[in-house]
């Protein structure tokens, strides 16, 4: 299998290039075998699988959960993705540091960020499809999330690059807590 | 969270799978498999592979199957497009072996197909493609990939040839074995 793994500056939080497979029927793309991924340092139990459709502009995040937080392997079916990943791990050397990508449904890299982020992602074409699959499960009365425009974390979202005059949210994301307040509220990030 | 829901299909470890399903002003979200739902259901499975499939109008993938000790359960979903999908019940010993199901499957009915380990799959691509998603249980193995013709006078898959205008196999798909050797072998 034409797996390839690649580390990022974040410990744990890994780039994915599936095997693809092209002939005259179409395209074949594999994003997970779990004892490939085993060998290269991937080794959780994933118990959902999810699908989002999203219109342009559409921002979801940052979402994180504080017990039983779920390790996530994600990727971009079709469309255009920036996706964010915060690590709010506890004592994590990189706690408060961000991953962001690009997610293009026709490259179709994965990303595997691990228990412990705030994630989030804005669709920046029309109609995409963001998939995928997490450990865990997911419990309504632990999710949070940090404000997608917090001033610390400065994300640059390449709203201009992509021509995004209104960002699309949801009125739960639009008040989220900011880095700041969420560092105040608890005892110091994810416990995972 | 809310839940998924399983309609029987008349044959023992095949069912029709509704995905949780959330509309809102960015889009919508869709939860096809969860472990803790499936496991209400009577369905224990995980997941061990995950793939996805773009196919052209008229492209039949199957029927295909893995041999014995490397059979996988599998949840197929459509995200793009609309597909006739059919599961073959491939168990020597089930009382419905050699009988399938045939559903459309697409984008807009959102139906998945879930199939226990001893069936064989495949689907003709109806629109004008498809991108499928699947995921499965058990550990692939090159080498214990299998399958039926497609087209097995046996089984008597009605598909629905009038909906395409072509049909795109692989040679290998061309080459899979009757259900009659199927039956023949261990």
């Amino acid at each position: 299998m034409a797996f390839t793994f690649q580390n990022t500056d974040i410990d744990g939080l890994i780039i994915i290039e599936p095997h693809i497979y092209t002939d005259e029927r179409g395209i074949y793309r594999k994003n997970y075998e779990k004892y490939i991924f085993s060998e290269n340092g991937i080794d959780c139990d994933f118990t959902e699988s999810s699908d989002l459709f999203s219109k342009k502009g559409s921002l979801r995040g940052l979402h994180y959960q504080t017990v039983d937080s779920q390790a996530k392997l994600i990727h971009a079916i079709r469309g255009i993705l920036f996706d964010v990943a915060v690590d709010l791990r506890n004592s994590s050397p990189t706690f408060g540091q961000y991953h962001t990508e690009i997610l293009d449904g026709l490259t179709r890299k994965c990303v595997f960020i691990p228990s412990g982020f705030a994630h989030g992602f804005i669709s920046l074409t029309d109609d995409t499809i963001f998939s995928y699959q997490s450990s865990g499960q997911y419990h309504a009365e632990y999710a949070g999330g940090i404000r997608w425009d917090d001033p610390e974390l400065n994300i640059p979202w390449p709203l201009k690059e992509y021509e995004i005059d209104n960002v699309i949210l949801t009125e739960k994301d639009k008040n989220l807590a900011t880095l700041s307040e969420y560092v105040q509220q608890t005892s110091g990030g994810i416990h995972v | 969270m809310g839940k998924i829901n399983f309609e029987e299909t008349g044959i023992e470890g095949l069912r029709i799978v509704h995905p949780f399903l959330l509309e809102d002003e960015r889009g919508f979200f869709l939860k096809a498999y969860s472990k803790e739902l499936f496991r209400e259901a009577g369905i224990y499975t995980d997941i061990s592979e995950t793939f996805e499939s773009f196919s052209v109008h008229g492209v039949v993938r199957g029927m295909h199957y893995q041999t014995n000790d490397n059979a996988q359960a599998k949840l197929v979903r459509v995200l793009e497009g609309e597909v006739f999908d059919v599961c073959i019940d491939i168990r020597k010993k089930s009382p419905t072996f050699g009988k399938w199901i045939g559903r459309v499957l697409s984008a807009e009915n959102r139906e998945c197909f879930y199939m226990e380990k001893g069936f064989a799959h495949g689907f003709m691509v109806t629109g004008n493609s498809a991108l499928m998603s699947y995921t499965c249980s058990g550990a692939y193995n090159a080498g214990g990939e299998s399958g039926i013709l497609f087209n097995d006078p046996d089984i008597g898959i009605k598909w629905p040839y009038d909906k395409v205008n072509k049909i795109i196999l692989s040679e290998r798909d061309k080459k899979l074995k009757t259900f009659s050797e199927y039956t023949k072998c261990q």
